[in-house]
């Protein structure tokens, strides 16, 4: 027992399929492998310039050939939490290319170069390297075929940094105890520079939270967590945010009633 | 890009006299180290694995067919976040759904993490199925998949999901 146990930890560990369907049908069957697609480095950083900006090597360490497809695509920003996922829908390919965007790879490895052929607008671009590998011969043709995409990041600098936001009314999120306190914060300038700090919050209960730091993409806009409310008595409140963003402090001056 | 991940190896040093593989040092042993800093540097990279999986292709019955597998996620990032998406079409109305030629079924296919509640694919923004706010090394996330049909549906079924393994910062 023990021993099918630690088999099916095994197994679980090397990636293991289990089906089942709750009518009690047989249903799916299950195959194990190791079989894997990484991308090095996750990040490729460069000061824009027309020309080879940096290289990936994408490894193929399944048994099988795969089909690859390099993009270079935009980050979508999520306002809540500042996470982002590239934009399926576009792509820089007009500005930033891979070479070669497209081939097969066979088991092992290849190096793909980056390169600018235009210089994106405001001279600088943030965004992702989509890598997308669809297994080639794979036996499976039917059911569920699941395929890998892996995404690095581009990071292609302005030659003159510029660190800038404007801040929006404050956003008070959740009821009663559950009560937090938001400030959008659009990032005017260009650079994806961390933006945090603190908020002092006086009023009749006075307390001072952190800021956790978001990196914002030029143009978007983020709402900077400034932590709970709970325990705060009823009245009129002054929340100064004090944001850091690089080495460029600012001061914002908001209220909110409870 | 390099990332410097002394910490994990000195993590590593640390788990290793832990585990009692050198437990005997008298205290007039000398430096064993000898001085020397132990530490390293790895190229910063992600990988993902995923198993080969065949399942949910035909529905004999009505009911809930369900399927899991384990994807492994390596990143040397402090934040990343796995997410599965259609890898057929990105706006159609099959977007989420089995198909068998131009027929799909009438339920979009779920998909869960863990013990999370189940979200349907048919949604036009990938649904995030975990993130980490750390390094991991052969992290494995379980994907569930479940698939419910009212009655019997002919025919073979299929569905190409994109497993995304991407950095969850800019």
């Amino acid at each position: 027992m023990a021993g099918a146990v630690g088999l099916a930890g095994a197994l679980l560990a090397a990636g293991a399929v289990i089906a089942q369907a709750d009518n009690g049908a047989p249903q799916a069957r299950a195959a194990a492998g190791g079989t894997g697609v990484s991308l090095t480095p996750q990040t490729v950083q460069h000061v824009s310039k027309n020309g080879e900006l940096g290289k990936v090597t994408i490894k193929n360490t399944t048994a099988n050939r795969m089909k690859v497809t390099v993009v270079i695509r935009p980050w979508i920003q999520n306002r809540g939490n500042g996470l982002v996922v590239p934009n399926l829908r576009s792509s820089m390919s007009r500005y930033i290319k891979s070479y070669a965007a497209s081939f097969t790879l066979a088991p092992g490895q290849r190096t793909v170069h980056i390169r600018q052929i235009r210089t994106p607008k405001g001279g600088f671009f943030y965004g992702a390297v989509d890598v997308f590998a669809r297994p080639i011969n794979v036996k499976a043709r039917n059911g569920i075929i699941p395929q890998y995409r892996i995404d690095g990041r581009i990071r292609v600098t302005p030659r003159r940094p510029n660190n800038k936001l404007s801040a929006g009314a404050i956003v008070l999120n959740g009821k009663g105890n559950n009560r937090s306190l938001a400030l959008p914060t659009r990032n005017t300038g260009n650079t994806v520079d961390p933006i945090g700090g603190s908020v002092a919050i006086q009023g009749p209960t006075s307390r001072t939270n952190k800021v956790p730091a978001v990196s914002i993409i030029p143009g978007q806009v983020v709402n900077l967590n400034g932590g709970s409310l709970k325990g705060l008595k009823k009245g009129n409140y002054t929340a100064v945010w004090t944001i850091t963003q690089g080495k460029k402090k600012t001061t914002v001056r908001r209220t909110f009633k409870l | 890009m390099k990332t410097t991940r002394s910490a994990l190896v000195a993590g590593a040093a640390a788990a290793l006299l832990a585990a009692g593989a050198a437990p005997a040092l008298a205290q007039d042993s000398p430096d064993v180290g000898g001085g020397l800093q132990i530490g390293g540097t790895v190229a910063s990279t992600q990988e993902l694995i995923l198993p080969s999986v065949s399942g949910l292709s035909s529905f004999k019955k009505a009911g809930t067919q369900k399927l899991s597998f384990t994807a492994q996620v390596t990143t040397t990032d402090d934040q990343a976040e796995l997410s599965i998406g259609d890898g057929s079409t990105t706006s159609s109305k099959k977007l989420g759904f089995m198909t068998s030629g131009s027929k799909k079924l009438a339920l979009p296919l779920q998909v869960r993490f863990g013990k999370a509640a189940a979200q349907p694919l048919d949604n036009p923004i990938d649904p995030e199925l975990t993130h980490w706010n750390r390094p991991t090394a052969h992290e494995p996330a379980v994907i569930g998949l479940s698939q419910k049909v009212a009655k019997k549906a002919a025919g073979t079924y299929r569905k190409i999901l994109f497993v995304t393994l991407s950095p969850a910062t800019p």
